[in-house]
């Protein structure tokens, strides 16, 4: 029987937002301690290479993300959730903190730690870019909070913060459903946002994307033939 | 990336010509773009950017449409653009630059593999009407897993089920042992990484957490000395 490494696992929205392919996302993460030359067959082809990762507040293709995971820190043990019920754009109340009970929206999700980051609340201040003479310059910067207990979604009808469940209407749409008024709390427009994009439809061609007339055109006429025959017989070379 | 056929005319005129008999003189360069090596570097525009925005890879729907002669094209028009980004690849590493984007690298491969599996489909369905065989695969998948490295040896073992010797029976039982003991040592790593879980957040989801686990038993871990906390419920 097959036994699979416990490999991290990047969660599906930071992968859709970023807009990345998965192989590149995983290309970027590697960190290779050491790798057996292939050419050579007296080694077995092993590749000795970072499997555990500490997710952070940078994403895991970036520079800063690969210099705070150089290091072995102590494992992060996160609380495993069925369903996910947060998304960009949401109107949440921080329950915890010096901005407990106001009311924002989240601005990023960091699914591997059942993260929040709400905009303009839980915030602490920090200097950057200090030299000697200089003090640097004060930026403002959020905290993180957690999804399972630090953070509720606002039921629209009261503005207050609910428990929500995952339930599906007489149509057999899934929506998140308040469990204190019933409520149904819509999954807000920037939720399918990217970097790349707002919305699909405002996305600005590029000079080597194929046009959408171009991509939808259906040319195939199937044939009883292979591929390499319909070809020959197109360019006659039988 | 979604890239144009707006060159398809000119390609068709490359792959014409490279049919032609090797003793033939008359191959015309004037039909080809001028500079024609320049085709393997980027946009001169793009020279020193951050960043290049560049379109998702082609899906396996989208190319299923797609006639023979269309993929082809599409084909070369991928492969073209692959060799041009492996160059400013190589080119900015010598020149110690930055490479603007590499993730576009991987669309094109994403999409080429796509390409390949339409194909293969198609090649398949003629082969299992016609011949009654699964289609030949042009390029053998050698993929090692370093968690099971007698994986290319296991089929053939396998297959030898009436050869009762000694030495058969013998390799047989230690690969087993050897998979029994790997099985166990992930089952106790499972066993002990849910009940930290459990120690730390007692009030979780028990079913969330059975998933995350399916090899362990987590009614027993309750039990466990090591999912016990200290919380304010068993405190004093």
């Amino acid at each position: 029987m097959r036994l699979t490494v416990m490999l991290s696992k990047i969660a599906k929205f930071s992968t859709d937002y970023s807009n990345l392919p998965e192989s590149y996302i995983k290309r970027a993460m590697r960190q290779v301690y050491w790798e057996a030359p292939r050419d050579l067959p007296q080694y077995l082809p092993v590749t000795l290479e970072k499997k555990k990762f500490r997710y952070t507040m940078n994403r895991p293709w970036t520079e800063e993300f690969r210099r705070q995971n150089l290091s072995r820190r102590k494992k992060v043990f996160v609380e495993p959730l069925k369903e996910w019920t947060f998304f960009r754009g949401d109107r949440v109340e921080v329950l915890v903190g010096k901005d407990k009970g106001k009311i924002g929206l989240v601005s990023q999700i960091i699914e591997e730690r059942n993260w929040v980051v709400v905009e303009g609340l839980n915030v602490h201040y920090r200097w950057i870019g200090k030299t000697d003479d200089y003090p640097g310059t004060v930026i403002q910067s959020e905290a993180p909070l957690l999804v399972t207990n630090e953070v509720a979604l606002v039921d629209p009808s009261d503005d207050k913060g609910t428990k929500v469940e995952w339930r599906f209407t007489e149509q057999g749409e899934k929506v998140r459903v308040s469990k204190r008024t019933g409520h149904i709390i819509p999954v807000p427009i920037s939720a399918s946002e990217t970097i790349d994009f707002k919305a699909k439809a405002g996305y600005p061609e590029q000079e080597k994307d194929t046009r959408a007339a171009d991509m939808s055109e259906h040319t195939y006429i199937p044939q009883s033939k292979t591929f390499e025959m319909d070809l020959m017989e197109h360019y006659r070379l039988e | 990336m979604q890239l144009t056929f707006n060159d398809s005319s000119s390609l068709i005129d490359f792959v014409f010509l490279s049919f032609r008999p090797a003793n033939s003189t008359s191959i015309h360069m004037t039909s080809f773009k001028s500079s024609n090596l320049m085709q393997f570097f980027d946009d001169p525009k793009n020279f020193g950017a951050s960043e290049v925005k560049s379109g998702r890879s082609w899906t396996v729907d989208e190319l299923r449409i797609k006639s023979n002669i269309d993929l082809q094209k599409l084909w070369f028009v991928l492969l073209k653009e692959r060799n041009m980004l492996l160059t400013m690849e190589y080119n900015c590493r010598e020149a110690c630059y930055l490479f603007p984007s590499p993730e576009r690298i991987d669309k094109i491969q994403d999409s080429m593999t796509r390409l390949e599996q339409v194909i293969h489909e198609r090649n398949d369905a003629y082969w299992q009407l016609e011949i009654g065989e699964e289609a030949p695969k042009p390029r053998a998948e050698k993929t090692f897993d370093p968690t099971d490295p007698l994986a290319a040896i296991r089929e053939p073992i396998e297959a030898v089920t009436q050869v009762k010797d000694r030495a058969t029976l013998k390799f047989q039982y230690l690969i087993k042992e050897k998979e029994r003991k790997l099985k166990l040592k992930q089952k106790r790593l499972h066993e002990r990484e849910a009940a930290m879980l459990l120690k730390y957040f007692p009030n979780m989801d028990k079913e969330a957490l059975q998933a995350k686990y399916p090899d362990v038993n987590v009614e027993k871990l309750k039990f466990v000395q090591r999912t016990r906390g200290s919380h304010e419920f068993n405190t004093a």
